[in-house]
């Protein structure tokens, strides 16, 4: 990415006020994928001094922000007590160490990248993106609605002790994913699979088959066909449709075989 | 615009354009250990230390840098020549083009791991990439670096 301008905003309303100011104007996160982009911008807003990188905990929930990396929520011992290995096994085949230390959360949040590993662990977890203007916004809904010309601070995950299993396909490690796939068990399932290659997805209509259900041989090879049958799938350059709808009835199957 | 990096212990103050990478910064007043690869974020041969970490200098902004401390090869002294020995040892470097990189990323990982595996070791590595070894002479060279068999 070339630009011509860059600031370093003190407070979170100079960065929104940059960032509505200047149309041609982007928020620098990582920057790892946003740099491969040949648009150039006019200002590069970097918030590295507004004191994002952090992972904190309450009672009742995790606070991650924006500017933490991929490989600080991977290590973290807070994300590993609540959630197990869901963030290490999506994480750990993204490119290499030095990647995962610059790319960060927010900028992976907020590109609402289809091939985000990030966003399909996030997504089955009970989660908010905190944003400058529009504050507090559940996390698909974020990711569903589209872009806005606005700031992540933060991402809040409730601790609900949920059992969590990452399931994905790559031909080759440290490449995209061929296809993602999360699955969380609390009171009730929630199944997300991404690299459709579109952004990742909730199955509603499998979770709703799945309430109440023992998680069994019969049910689970059930609900994989299911999650094939409610998602849209397509080509991309990894793999076919027919091919993604194949293999996402072993990673569903083999994610809920785990949370059982 | 005017930057200051701490670069293996020595400060310098560089005039840069607002989207110069870390990685030009750092070639442009002489550290030539630190390769330009894919210049896409992928092959690792622009790794540096930045307060401890090793990170892509190709994807990593000068100007976010400014203040920070960095070391690249030439910063690690014996404990550089430690690495290159015990890889050389195995006969493993033929270019030596990613080298540089492969020994700051192995001398951070030795200080990131306390007991190792070799699948952890790979799994630190993995972001090295060489299109000549093969990796397995270099491999063995830092398992042993890392005390593990």
């Amino acid at each position: 990415m070339k630009f011509e301008n860059y600031a370093r905003p003190q407070s979170f309303e100079e960065a929104l006020k940059l960032l509505k100011e200047e149309k041609s104007s982007r928020i620098v996160g990582g920057s790892t994928f946003l740099r491969l982009s040949k648009k150039p911008v006019k200002l590069a807003i970097d918030l590295i001094d507004l004191n994002l990188d952090y992972i904190k905990e309450t009672d009742d929930e995790i606070f991650i922000g924006a500017y933490t990396s991929l490989y600080d929520l991977e290590t973290n011992p807070i994300i590993k007590n609540n959630f197990g290995d869901l963030f290490e096994k999506a994480l750990k085949h993204i490119v290499g160490v030095q990647f995962r230390n610059v790319a960060t959360i927010g900028g992976s949040v907020y590109g609402r990248y289809g091939f985000s590993d990030v966003i399909t662990a996030l997504a089955v977890l009970d989660c908010k993106v905190d944003l400058i203007e529009h504050g507090l916004m559940d996390f698909n809904q974020f990711i569903l609605e589209g872009k806005y010309k606005d700031i992540i601070k933060q991402i809040i995950i409730k601790k609900n002790n949920p059992k969590t299993s990452y399931q994905m396909l790559r031909k080759s490690d440290a490449d995209f994913p061929t296809l993602t796939c999360a699955v969380s068990k609390t009171d009730s399932i929630k199944i997300v699979i991404g690299s459709r290659p579109k952004t990742a997805l909730h199955a509603l209509k499998t979770e709703e088959f799945l309430i109440d259900k023992e998680l069994n041989e019969e049910n689970i090879m059930q609900a994989a066909k299911l999650v094939k049958e409610e998602l849209d799938f397509g080509d991309d350059i990894r793999s076919s449709q027919a091919y993604k709808e194949q293999v996402v009835q072993v990673l569903v199957k083999r994610a809920l075989m785990e949370v059982k | 615009m005017e930057i200051k990096l701490n670069v293996n212990g020595k400060d310098y103050t560089i005039n840069i354009d607002p989207d110069t990478s870390l990685l030009d910064a750092l070639r442009e007043i002489g550290i030539r250990s630190v390769r330009q690869g894919c210049d896409t974020g992928v092959c690792g041969a622009c790794t540096v230390l930045l307060d401890d970490k090793p990170i892509l200098s190709c994807s990593y902004l000068a100007a976010r840098a400014d203040g920070h401390r960095i070391i690249t090869v030439e910063g690690l002294g014996e404990e550089a020549d430690k690495i290159v020995d015990l890889i050389v040892s195995e006969g493993a470097d033929q270019c030596g083009f990613c080298g540089p990189a492969l020994v700051v990323t192995s001398y951070q990982m030795k200080k990131d791991l306390e007991h190792p595996t070799v699948e952890q070791i790979n799994h630190y590595l993995a972001g090295n990439l060489c299109r000549c070894s093969g990796y397995e002479g270099q491999l063995r060279g830092i398992k042993k670096y890392m005390g593990v068999e």
